[in-house]
């Protein structure tokens, strides 16, 4: 009777512990569901900064760049070597 | 004698009690029995209560460009539905909603909620605070739904290409339809779906196709980058230009996506594929001489040439420099109409482009085999096609010969691309040389292309007035060129609808004109994204200055 009922209050340990260790688990699962959320909702977010019509337009108005024509690129090889 | 006769009554009573006391313990010894198993093994359907909806990237995955740009994507989102008969204080109620969002009225709001029935929609696509703000109001008779939202975060960015999707999430136009179940199946293993497109490059197209539509005062124009020797399409730009986050009227002209959707009589940009059949079927040698200023007499048809395309008697070279009707309606005839047929088959003209767009739309192709017919598809009249179906075809340029079909779809490294074995490499050879020709002392020679080594062919095509017969006053412009002309590997393709003869393009309409500089200025801007090096880009031949006159 006695190894019964110790044995029985081990089992009931382990499973309030089972259950707790569950409970911390849902929680922590949910928790990583809204942070992806988050992160899905940041990155969405951030592209629409940076979309290339946007950063186009402020780089044209607010630095005064423009692209570069083709007329404008010369490959580094076909550079004269700078005067010593 | 039976035993209750023999038992005294005393013996009886302790007998019933012995057999009572065994069913309760029986009954306790099942008891005890279930509450042990129920606690080592839990209650049954507790992993019922576990997994709660699905989340909104489950339903439709992610797209990002080649390079993992997002182009679209799913965030959750609530709507906010409301029971008028369980609301007690409609005024009360809706100055505590109205109080939340600002584009709400509260006077509007009472009175739906007094005379409303059933369940009505207030409000929808609630941000994530929204909808904790509504659930604080505590209020009965509320409800909040959840219902994921499709977002494109770069706004106009390649709109009709990815369409969109209906309020269940399910695609409605674009690649969202056409590649929806593909699109499901991503979001449930968890990948992105990577298009072929570029963002930086698709960006690039929209700007410069934009440019020319206001240089020429255009209806609408198109504009296709293909990487000709995958089939994969780097950018496909419509205008005028759609956002998707928003909902547009079918009617409105943005709505048409012009790259396959749209369908045009190309005229003369498909005459380079008339010179190549010639050659190939051996009807044709470059060094034949023809007679310019000449009539071409088809049945109840005269083919003329709006003026000779050159002063004496000239090879192939400058009749399609000058891109002469007449000697690509003489080449169709010396072909025939089932040989014809053939090639426009093999190179994908007579189908709908197999592009991954839901409108992409079948040509329309020409009632009968007279010879009046098949001279004029020689030069590019009598049946519609898409610029996606065109651009496609003019991958054999840069394929040895061979058609590589457009996709959307980003090509895995070393994944066997299925390409099509439509001309000889020769034949190729010779026919890109002609279209070096065009750029160099053709019709696109007044254009920007000098000093870049580009090949192409110019379109000019005049149309259909609504009585019948050509209107030469309305004209559908384009040029379609292949780049680096001494190793081609991209093809772009740039068109315009009913552009005018503007002081910006020296008072021409002509796809010489109006759309080739613009390809030039987009092919100068995309090459660096491409890896094409500047000095591979620029010309070997010498300047030649501009053809003076109409040149078509």
């Amino acid at each position: 009777v006695l190894l019964a009922s110790v044995l029985a209050l081990g089992v009931y340990k382990s499973k309030s512990d089972a259950r707790a260790a569950r409970a911390r688990l849902a929680t922590l699962e949910e928790k990583v569901a809204e942070q992806r959320e988050i992160a899905r909702s940041l990155r969405a977010e951030a592209q629409y900064l940076q979309n290339p019509k946007r950063i186009e337009e402020l780089a044209r108005t607010e630095l005064g760049m423009a692209p570069a024509a083709h007329a404008q690129q010369r490959e580094l090889s076909s550079l004269d070597k700078p005067a010593p | 004698v039976s035993i209750a006769e023999a038992a005294s009554p005393a013996t009886l009573l302790a007998f019933r009690a012995r057999m009572l006391a065994f069913a309760l313990l029986g009954v306790f010894v099942l008891f005890g029995v279930r509450a042990m198993h129920l606690s080592v093994s839990g209650p049954p359907d507790r992993q019922a209560f576990k997994s709660g909806a699905p989340s909104a990237a489950v339903l439709r995955a992610d797209i990002v460009d080649r390079n993992g740009v997002l182009l679209a994507t799913t965030m959750p989102s609530w709507a906010l539905a409301a029971s008028p008969g369980a609301i007690w204080e409609p005024e009360e109620a809706a100055r505590k909603i109205a109080g939340l969002f600002s584009d709400l009225d509260a006077a509007t709001l009472a009175r739906r909620l007094r005379e409303g029935k059933g369940e009505i929609y207030l409000k929808r696509d609630l941000t994530a605070a929204q909808r904790d703000a509504v659930h604080n109001l505590g209020m009965a008779g509320l409800r909040l739904v959840e219902e994921p939202r499709r977002v494109y975060p770069n706004q106009e960015l390649a709109g009709q290409v990815l369409g969109g999707v209906g309020r269940n999430l399910q695609g409605a136009s674009g690649l969202e339809r056409a590649l929806d179940a593909e699109i499901r199946t991503a979001a449930r293993e968890g990948r992105r779906v990577r298009l072929a497109i570029d963002t930086r490059i698709q960006h690039a197209a929209e700007q410069e196709l934009a440019a020319a539509v206001a240089r020429a005062r255009a209806q609408s124009g198109a504009a296709l980058v293909l990487d000709g020797r995958s089939g994969e399409v780097l950018a496909a730009a419509s205008w005028p230009p759609l956002n998707p986050n928003s909902s547009v009227p079918s009617s409105d002209p943005s709505r048409v996506e012009r790259v396959s959707q749209a369908r045009h009589e190309m005229g003369s940009v498909l005459k380079p594929f008339t010179v190549a059949i010639a050659l190939e079927e051996r009807k044709l040698s470059l060094t034949e001489t023809f007679v310019p200023g000449r009539t071409l007499e088809v049945p109840g048809y005269a083919i003329k040439d709006h003026e000779p395309f050159a002063e004496g008697p000239a090879t192939i070279k400058e009749a399609l420099a000058q891109s002469s009707n007449v000697v690509a309606g003489e080449l169709a005839l010396r072909v025939g109409a089932p040989t014809l047929k053939k090639y426009w088959t093999e190179l994908g003209l007579t189908a709908r482009s197999p592009i991954q767009i839901a409108e992409s739309a079948a040509p329309v192709q020409p009632r009968d085999d007279g010879e009046a017919t098949l001279a004029t598809l020689g030069f590019g009249h009598g049946a519609t096609m898409s610029l996606a179906a065109l651009a496609g075809a003019y991958s054999v340029f840069v394929n040895d010969g061979a058609l590589a079909p457009p996709t959307l779809l980003a090509r895995e490294a070393g994944a066997k691309i299925r390409k099509r074995k439509v001309f000889s490499a020769l034949t190729v050879q010779d026919v890109s040389l002609l279209m070096r020709d065009v750029v160099a002392e053709g019709t696109a020679s007044r254009s920007d292309l000098h000093d870049l080594d580009i090949a192409g062919k110019t379109g000019t095509a005049e149309l259909v007035k609504p009585g019948g017969g050509y209107d030469p006053n309305r004209v559908f412009s384009s040029f379609v060129a292949v780049f680096p002309a001494r190793a081609p590997h991209y093809v772009i393709a740039l068109s315009l609808d009913e552009p005018q003869r503007t002081p910006e393009n020296g008072f021409l309409a002509t796809g010489g004109a109006a759309a080739a500089p613009a390809v030039g200025l987009l092919a100068g801007r995309i090459a660096p994204f491409l890896g094409v090096a500047p000095a591979e880009l620029a010309s070997d031949q010498p300047r030649v200055g501009p053809t003076p006159g109409g040149a078509r």
